[in-house]
Order: structure tokens, then C-alpha cells, then sequence
């Protein structure tokens, strides 16, 4: 059997493709300039309400939460990899024989739900929790005292964010230091570089890879997503994502506006990648 | 060859067995955990049929069901705005109350009728609002409270809605209260202006159901004046057992539901209220009422099996069972008087059910001032949805 011939066998997955991802993605961007009765086309006319909803200076309500998003998901990204790329350089850099089994505890939380994770960071950061619980009966006592409401709403979004994307900085960053080629850094320090040169000058260029991965990885789950935000915020924060599910039954247009602008943010991203990487090998 | 032609079989033969089923299917359109579903066994078993249940997670998605037409339901239990709104598009059927041998207005509590009373009012069609639903739950909104703030209790009572939506003075407690809303734009906005009512900002007791950009404005400035701790629906109840809230606005079902979870392993009634005694609820003398009624579509196929589920939910024994299972507070005086003496034998829920600090049939007290919301259209609800935001954002 050629190859031509098992490319006709794709065919099957570019029509599921066309009709379940390609129309829908066309539906949604014809809807976000639509007033139309839920997703009924009777009596729909052409308006870019929604987009002036959106972009509106009179009232800057939405680009604030736009804002608000970038700045949380942002600060997330730039935590997860102050974090994420010293540990994966230290356990791919180190003569520990079973990396593996470091990388494995990194991955291991992962097994859990996130939301319940992020229900158990909720309670931990309470003023009642179920340490402070456990520490009283020996009679210590725990809890994280915030300056204000903002504070500890702020602080408990980063931590929540960090503490669930970190996994997805760490391991693209791992793969490709593990690959450089231990012969490139010989020869760096044989040509009189310290250790601190040939890092920034061979191990880290040839790592951008996984970085630019990494950051796409927990960029883009931050800035779209709201369950944490929403969790850890008791409802008091709205990022798109909250807006995107607040208006889902009244206002599918606005709706449909929003998840343009997400799906904008996240082709322009991949685009990012695909220049950086262009076999696509840290994806995998 | 041969194995696909066994696995095509094989596939084929649940479609033919579902296909051959010689018996009607009532087909019912509910909430998630609604029903008892030994009930719906028991009526299975009585009626020799058997009865499908679809899951709706909102009464939106109910609409959507009915109106797009996916499949024909016999029973649906959608809430009161979405009931009436379902009848003046022409989705529903009238209720043969000939037919039902357990209707009797009179069996419902004055609660039901005074809901009741405010539906179809601008309809002159529909002479009886019991002709079109047949009440199945109902309840009101209401304040919440953890009680280990001294003080805090009387000064709920006191204030009503103010509490909820005014800061409180300075100096008056050790620490600021924290206090929730509930997650719902609709009934923060009408809330608000029950309060706004209350208080004397407005002198319109409908305000509730009224839209207007002046009121919104109103809603917004009032939803301003305190920074809420926690916007949220079921996590409310959890959060003020725990503590971690002062107070509250919540669904008086929300209460009663965290009183049963709490009093899972109690056997007695002091013991249930002992494990009950840092919570309390209360009713604000005018509020937001709803009820959850059984209705025929007008494209149902089983109409008189409709008639008869109908009838089986209106059977006390039946309607009590069923009470056990959901929360909510049932229609029926004589399921509330089983539930209050306790006759089948459950003392938890019938101290529960006859403390008279509980408002468990909140129409019991010596003010009832509930009203059913109004359905808006969905350019409406989209303002006050925005107006929440940016009470949260700003």
C-alpha cells in the first residue's frame, strides 16, 4: 500500500473536522456580528453591538476584565517559569540516574482533579482551614493572614494558577534540555567559557524551544479559563472566561464575540510556535 | 467479515429490544435530582409502564427542549416565569383538573395559593393558573446567618434586606461583616429593589419585576454600597455553616438542606437541633417566591398517562415520600402536617420541620409577603447581567 492511498484514509477525519470544528468556528464569528434570538437566524440582523460592547471606552467594564485576565495569566506565566525552568534545568542537569521518578512527582498531582485541588488551596488560604484544624489539637494554630480582601483574592488566583500550570512549564523545558548535546557545552567551556556564559550563551538559546512552549502551554489555559479564578476569588473576580458563561444563555452573540478574541489570542500563539519550532517536537 | 457482521448484530440488538417494548413511556422533563425514583417505580409498577426521565439543568434549557422540539414530553417541571412564558407562546396544553381524582385547591398551602395568585394576571384566557401547572415544590429567598457573632442574629431580624445590602454601622461588631450574594444577576437586581422598597427609596412594592433604567441605575448604586465577600449559588450555604460567611442571601431551601446534611447521623430531635444551633435563617417580610409546576406540552403523546402521573404525584403518601428526597418545601398542607407530627416516624425532620424559628412552610407566618419573578426577555437580562458585572469589576 502507498502512501497516497493511506492518505485517502484521513479523508473521514477532515470531514468530522469541517463539520464538528471548521462550521462552528465560522457560526461563531458570523454570530458575533449578528443580533440574532439565541442561535435562531429568524428575523437576525447585521450589527457590531457586540464588538462595541466589547471595545467600549464609555464603558470600559469589559476591557478592564480584559485586562484583569492578561495581568493574572501573565503573572501566572512568569511565576511558572521563574519556578519551572531552574527545576527542569536542575533535574535534567543532574547525575541523578532516575530523573524520571522527579519528574513523575511533579506529574503525580496531576492525577487529581484540578478543581478539587483548587477546592483544598480555597480552604487552605481560609482563616478556617483544615490544617488550623488539625495543628489546634496539638495546640498550634496556622492560617495566612492577608492586608485586605483584594490581597488575599489576588494572591490566592496567582497561587491557584501557578500551582496547576506549573507541570505544563516544567516538563517542555526538561525535554529539551535533555536532549542538548553534552559534547555543545564541552566544547563552550573548552573554549574558555564559564559555566555562566555557556548557559546563557549555548544550554539556554537552544532551550527557547521548550520555553516558548511552556509559556504557551500555561498562557493560554490561564487566559482563557475561569473555574480557578472563579474558585479561588469566591466569585468575585470575573476574567472572559466568567463572562463567556454569565451571558451564555441570554446573549450568544457577545458570547460568540468573546470567544473570537480568545481563539485570536490562541492562533496568534500557535503561529509563535510554529516559527519557533518548526518540527513541532517539544509539543509532543 | 464474519466479526463485523457479529458486532453490527450486537450493536443493533439494544435498538431492537428499546424498539419492541410494548409498554407507553411516559416521557418527563426534570431538574437533576428532583424526584424520588422510587416513585417513579412505584408509578411504573401501578400504571404497567414506564417513564423516561430527560435532565435540564436550567429552565432555559427546559424552553429550549420543548420549543426545539427533540422529543415529545408528556410531563415537564418547569418554574413559574418559565411557565408562563411557555403558555403565552403556545407551547403548553390545559390540565384536565377533571381528570385528576387528588386536585382539590384547597389541599395547598396558602403559600401556593398567594403565588398563584400573582400568575396569569394579565391573561384573560386562563381563568384558573392551577389549569395550566400543578404546583410540585416551592419556596422563598431568604437571609442566612452564622450565629457566633453576638448580636448578629437580632440584627438581621431588625434590619430584613438592609442587612444584606447596607453597611453595617461602625463599632457595632468586632469585625466588618462578611457577607455573600447570591450568584444570580435576576435576583440580586430584584432583590435590591425589595430593599430598595423596604427602606423607602422607592414606594413600588412590584419593583421586583419592573425594568426600567432608572431602576437599574437604583440596583447598581445599591449593590455598590457594600463589598460582597463571595458572589456564589451553592457554595453560600457551605460557606456560612463553615464560618467563613456572616450572612447571606439565599434559597430558605439552601438551609434546610445543610440542616439535613448536618443531622445525617443524629437520631434524636435535640440532638438534630443542638448540631443545627449555629445557623439560622430568616424570612424578610416581602421577597422573591417561586414554585416548580407539573405541565403538559401541547405536542405530548401520552396525555391521559400525563393525567394520571400528575394525579400520583398529588397522593400524600406519594407527594411525602417524595419530599424526603428533595429539599425544597412541599405544596401540599397534609405533607407538611406528616412531615411537622413526625407520623412516619422521621423526628429529624419533624423538629426540623416544627421549630417555630424555622420558617419551613415559610407562608406560616403572620406576614407572607412572597412574589413570583416575571420572565424578561433576554435584551433585559443581558443589562442586568452586564450592571452585575460591573458592580463586581469597578
Amino acid at each position: 500500500m502507498n502512501i497516497k492511498k493511506l492518505g485517502k484514509l484521513a479523508l473521514p477525519y477532515l470531514v468530522w473536522m469541517l463539520v464538528l470544528v471548521g462550521i462552528p468556528l465560522v457560526m461563531i464569528f458570523i454570530l458575533s456580528f449578528m443580533n440574532t434570538d439565541g442561535v435562531s437566524f429568524v428575523g437576525a440582523t447585521w450589527t457590531t453591538a457586540a464588538w462595541e460592547k466589547m471595545f467600549s471606552f464609555a464603558d470600559p467594564t469589559n476591557l478592564k476584565i480584559l485586562g484583569d485576565t492578561f495581568l493574572y495569566a501573565l503573572i501566572a506565566t512568569v511565576i511558572c517559569f521563574l519556578i519551572g525552568y531552574p527545576m527542569a534545568y536542575i533535574v535534567a542537569r543532574s547525575p541523578f540516574s532516575n530523573k524520571f521518578v522527579i519528574l513523575i512527582l511533579t506529574i503525580i498531582p496531576m492525577w487529581s482533579n484540578s478543581l478539587l485541588r483548587n477546592v483544598a488551596l480555597k480552604n487552605i488560604l481560609s482563616e478556617t482551614n483544615i490544617l488550623d484544624n488539625l495543628l489546634s489539637r496539638i495546640g498550634l494554630s496556622f492560617s495566612i493572614a492577608f492586608a485586605n480582601q483584594d490581597q488575599a483574592t489576588f494572591i490566592s488566583i496567582i497561587i491557584g494558577l501557578v500551582l496547576t500550570y506549573l507541570p505544563f512549564m516544567i516538563l517542555p523545558i526538561y525535554t529539551v534540555i535533555e536532549k542538548i548535546d553534552e559534547s555543545l557545552l564541552e566544547a563552550s567551556m573548552d573554549l574558555g567559557a564559564n559555566r555562566v556564559r555557556t548557559f546563557a550563551k549555548v544550554t539556554f538559546p537552544l532551550s527557547m524551544k521548550g520555553v516558548t512552549t511552556g509559556i504557551i502551554m500555561v498562557f493560554l489555559p490561564c487566559f482563557s479559563g475561569f473555574a480557578i479564578q472563579k474558585l479561588l476569588s469566591s466569585g468575585t473576580v470575573y476574567v472572559l472566561g466568567s463572562l463567556i458563561e454569565a451571558n451564555f444563555i441570554h446573549d450568544i452573540n457577545f458570547v460568540s464575540m468573546l470567544s473570537i478574541v480568545i481563539l485570536i489570542l490562541i492562533f496568534g500563539s500557535m503561529m509563535i510556535v510554529a516559527k519557533v519550532d518548526k518540527e513541532g517536537a517539544t509539543l509532543v | 467479515m464474519k466479526k463485523l457482521c457479529m458486532l453490527l448484530l450486537v450493536a443493533l440488538i439494544p435498538m431492537v429490544a428499546f424498539g419492541c417494548s410494548a409498554k407507553p413511556t411516559l416521557q418527563l422533563l426534570n431538574w437533576g435530582e428532583y424526584i424520588n425514583p422510587e416513585m417513579v417505580s412505584a408509578f411504573e409498577d401501578e400504571y404497567d409502564v414506564r417513564v423516561n426521565i430527560t435532565i435540564a439543568e436550567s429552565n432555559e434549557l427546559m424552553e429550549e427542549k420543548i420549543v426545539n422540539d427533540t422529543a415529545n414530553f408528556d410531563v415537564v417541571i418547569p418554574s413559574d416565569y418559565m411557565i408562563e412564558k411557555l403558555w403565552d407562546e403556545g407551547y403548553l396544553q390545559k390540565i384536565d383538573l377533571t381528570k385528576l381524582t387528588q386536585y382539590n385547591q384547597a389541599n395547598f398551602v396558602t403559600g401556593i395559593s398567594t403565588i398563584l395568585g400573582e400568575m396569569f394576571t394579565d391573561n384573560d384566557d386562563v381563568d384558573n393558573p392551577y389549569s395550566i401547572s400543578i404546583p410540585y415544590f416551592w419556596g422563598v429567598f431568604g437571609i442566612m446567618y452564622n450565629k457566633s457573632l453576638e448580636g448578629l442574629e437580632a440584627y438581621i431580624q431588625e434590619e430584613q434586606w438592609a442587612a444584606i445590602f447596607e453597611p453595617e454601622p461602625t463599632g457595632m461588631f468586632p469585625r466588618a461583616l462578611k457577607v455573600a450574594m447570591y450568584d444570580v444577576p435576576r435576583f440580586a437586581y430584584s432583590a435590591s429593589l425589595l430593599y430598595a422598597d423596604q427602606v423607602g427609596l422607592i414606594d413600588d412594592e412590584n419593583a421586583l419585576n419592573v425594568y426600567s433604567a432608572e431602576y437599574l441605575e437604583l440596583s447598581e448604586d445599591i449593590l455598590s454600597q457594600r463589598t460582597y465577600d463571595q458572589w456564589a449559588t451553592d457554595m453560600v450555604k457551605k460557606d456560612i455553616e463553615a464560618g467563613l460567611r456572616d450572612l447571606g442571601f439565599v434559597y430558605v431551601g439552601d438551609f434546610f438542606d445543610t440542616f439535613l446534611i448536618l443531622t445525617e447521623d443524629a437520631t434524636t430531635a435535640e440532638e438534630a437541633l443542638a448540631l443545627t444551633d449555629h445557623i439560622g435563617i430568616i424570612v424578610p417580610d416581602s421577597t422573591i417566591a417561586f414554585y416548580d409546576g407539573m405541565v403538559i406540552p401541547a405536542d405530548a403523546e401520552n396525555v391521559d398517562l400525563a393525567h394520571q402521573f400528575i394525579d400520583f404525584f398529588l397522593r400524600p403518601e406519594v407527594a411525602y415520600e417524595n419530599s424526603g428526597i428533595v429539599g425544597y418545601t412541599p405544596c401540599l398542607e397534609a405533607v407538611i402536617q406528616m412531615i411537622k407530627n413526625g407520623t412516619e416516624g422521621d423526628v429529624i425532620r419533624a423538629a426540623m420541620a416544627s421549630n417555630p424559628n424555622l420558617p419551613f412552610n415559610p407562608s406560616d407566618a403572620p406576614v407572607f409577603g412572597g412574589k413570583p419573578l416575571v420572565a424578561f426577555s433576554d435584551d433585559i437580562t443581558s443589562e442586568i447581567i452586564a450592571m452585575t458585572v460591573r458592580v463586581k469589576t469597578n
